[in-house]
């Protein structure tokens, strides 16, 4: 276990396809993500940015190189230690929310919990409670599609933080938001990291949130270009 | 987990009421058609079920009830003379024709039983008496081809082979399969009856002595008599196996209960793999939060097997409540829904609901977790 280091990528190396249809998306990645920080990717599209937070979040393998997550070598483990590892230790904020429309908004932010085979009624008060906390609560018994863009990702903000993970994971949170809405969800977010357990990890286009890194890993080419120290 | 499933399926209106709809059809053609198999092949054998006689005996190559082989006259003595029966009767069965008072012929199956205990004749009587049947020309028809002897009245005579014979009673009896009403008769008259040939005897029914095991007397009425002996049961299967092995009925109604089953397998199939396929994203966003192929394969079980449920009350209710209640008011076809028909149907029911989740479970398993960040 590192003491200071949340993230530690060595050589990482990806590519998709095969023969002349294959396609290096990554470099030869080298990175390290300590915990307390908040780490915005940022770069243009196609730069690799989401298969990098994918490798880190355990749910893609990289083709070469080691991955530390969380102090954990993501490399060599096999997919049902991954699942396990996600599990407890990842929060996942996506651009669509991905919530699954045929439960209700406490059903959806209490999945975390039934994966892990909490009690249903246990499971749903403390969805109850976080959602209490992203001032939702009163929208916990409707289904996602009744709710307004900011309040969807508020609801997936407290899918992704109900387990209190260690490691936050967010691609393009803030980019179906107006920007009022998209602060206070980086806000939220913020608060996270202050916890010295902790890390957030963000993928963005989105420069009114720049303000809110510790850290930009600036991404071209499948490559790091620049990681330059932001906070304020 | 398994709540989040239902919640899934049932959420999805559209998709669900296709499934269910589906499964319900399947299981009810299944179900369905195999009552009336089973009806009909029930028919074939139920002059054997009406007459509630444990042991028919018989010539060694008859082959069903509607083609004995006659026997010759000692045959009953024989049977008689075994250790370990009761009592043995006979019975003729053969056909021929009847005048009917306006004069038309129908052909009709001449029964001739025991004339003092008329053993051999369904016990239930709907109208007169049956021991008028020891009066001269008596005969009792069966109440379902009533319409086919010009719907006659107790004492109404007709004339069969050129002899007169008077209704007496009207026997209550399930419809037989054959196309031929049936007459009953004492053997005697029967013997006037049937056109002339050399034996008329077709079966010596048989009641065991009540000390002796059943299967004990029919082994020895087979070793002792060189006929052939066996329970009621035995000749029922007998009589419908010949029909299942040199007619086309089962092969027709097999065809149409397979139909049935494609049709639930392609259905349900479908309808599956269209959902699983639409909600790849939120399966996705499953397994990336932590959901294994394991717990992903069950959920797609158990939606499968909830929607097998509901398709199987629902098709085993509609044949159960509606259709059987309308076949049987309709008294002509064949119908019924023996236990066993209903856990084939079942079983069928689970098949399909497994093997139409193969598809979706084998594209579950395949799914990238990292799809949940593609836009």
């Amino acid at each position: 276990m590192m003491s200071d280091c949340a993230i530690r990528l060595k050589g990482i190396n990806k590519s998709f396809g095969e023969k002349e249809d294959r396609i290096h998306v990554l470099h030869d990645v080298t990175l390290d993500v300590n915990y307390g920080e908040m780490t915005l990717f940022v770069g243009p599209s196609g730069c690799g940015k989401t298969t990098l937070i994918s490798i880190i979040g355990a749910i893609l393998e990289p083709d070469s190189g080691e991955v530390y997550t969380l102090g954990h070598p993501i490399h060599t483990m096999t997919s049902d230690e991954k699942t396990e590892f996600r599990k407890n230790n990842v929060g996942f904020i996506f651009q669509q929310f991905n919530l699954i429309s045929t439960l209700t908004v406490q059903e959806n932010v209490a999945i975390p919990l039934l994966i892990n085979n909490e009690p249903y009624d246990l499971a749903i008060k403390k969805a109850q409670e976080i959602l209490e906390t992203m001032e939702i609560r009163d929208k916990a018994k409707e289904l996602p599609n009744k709710l307004s863009g900011g309040e969807q990702q508020r609801v997936a903000i407290s899918r992704a933080l109900i387990k209190d993970p260690n490691l936050i994971i967010c691609d393009e949170p803030t980019a179906s938001l107006d920007g009022a809405t998209g602060r206070k969800i980086v806000e939220l977010l913020k608060k996270t990291t202050a916890s010295t357990n902790k890390a957030v990890i963000i993928v963005t286009h989105d420069n009114r949130i720049f303000e809110y890194g510790d850290k930009m890993v600036n991404m071209e080419d499948g490559k790091i270009n620049l990681v330059e120290d932001v906070r304020h | 987990m398994y709540l989040v499933a239902l919640k899934m399926l049932f959420g999805d209106k559209i998709k669900l009421f296709s499934l269910i709809a589906g499964l319900t059809f399947s299981v009810l053609l299944i179900t369905q058609l195999g009552s009336i198999f089973c009806g009909l092949m029930s028919r074939f054998s139920q002059q054997i079920i009406s007459t509630e006689v444990p042991v028919w005996v018989m010539d060694r190559n008859t082959e069903m009830l509607d083609a004995p082989i006659p026997l010759t006259n000692d045959a009953l003595m024989r049977v008689r003379n075994v250790d370990g029966v009761e009592w043995a009767m006979p019975l003729a069965n053969s056909m021929t024709k009847l005048k009917l008072k306006s004069g038309k012929r129908q052909t009709v199956n001449i029964v001739g039983v025991d004339a003092s205990s008329l053993i051999g004749i369904p016990p239930h009587v709907q109208e007169g008496d049956i021991k008028d049947l020891n009066l001269p020309d008596a005969i009792a028809i069966d109440k379902n081809n009533k319409k086919r002897f010009g719907n006659p009245k107790i004492g109404d005579i007709f004339e069969i082979n050129d002899q007169r014979a008077k209704i007496v009673a009207v026997i209550d009896m399930p419809s037989n399969a054959l196309s031929a009403p049936m007459v009953f008769t004492t053997y005697d008259k029967a013997m006037n009856y049937i056109p002339p040939q050399r034996n008329l005897l077709s079966y010596v029914l048989v009641k065991p002595a009540s000390n002796i095991p059943q299967e004990e007397v029919i082994r020895r009425i087979n070793e002792r008599t060189g006929l052939s002996a066996m329970s009621q049961g035995d000749f029922v299967w007998k009589t419908i196996m010949w029909y299942v092995k040199n007619t086309g009925i089962p092969i027709n109604m097999g065809m149409t209960v397979a139909l049935g089953v494609i049709f639930g397998v392609a259905i349900t199939a479908q309808t599956f793999y269209t959902f699983v396929v639409e909600n790849i994203k939120q399966l996705a966003t499953l397994k990336a939060l932590g959901v294994t192929n394991s717990i992903l394969t069950r959920m797609i079980l158990l939606q499968s097997l909830c929607v097998g449920l509901i398709g199987y009350g629902l098709g085993v209710g509609w044949v159960g409540m509606v259709a059987s209640t309308i076949f049987k008011k309709a008294d002509k076809l064949a119908f019924y829904t023996p236990y066993q028909l209903l856990i084939v149907a079942f079983i069928i029911m689970i098949g399909v609901c497994l093997v139409s989740s193969l598809l979706s479970i084998v594209k579950i398993r395949k799914i990238e977790p990292a799809t949940v960040f593609r836009g």
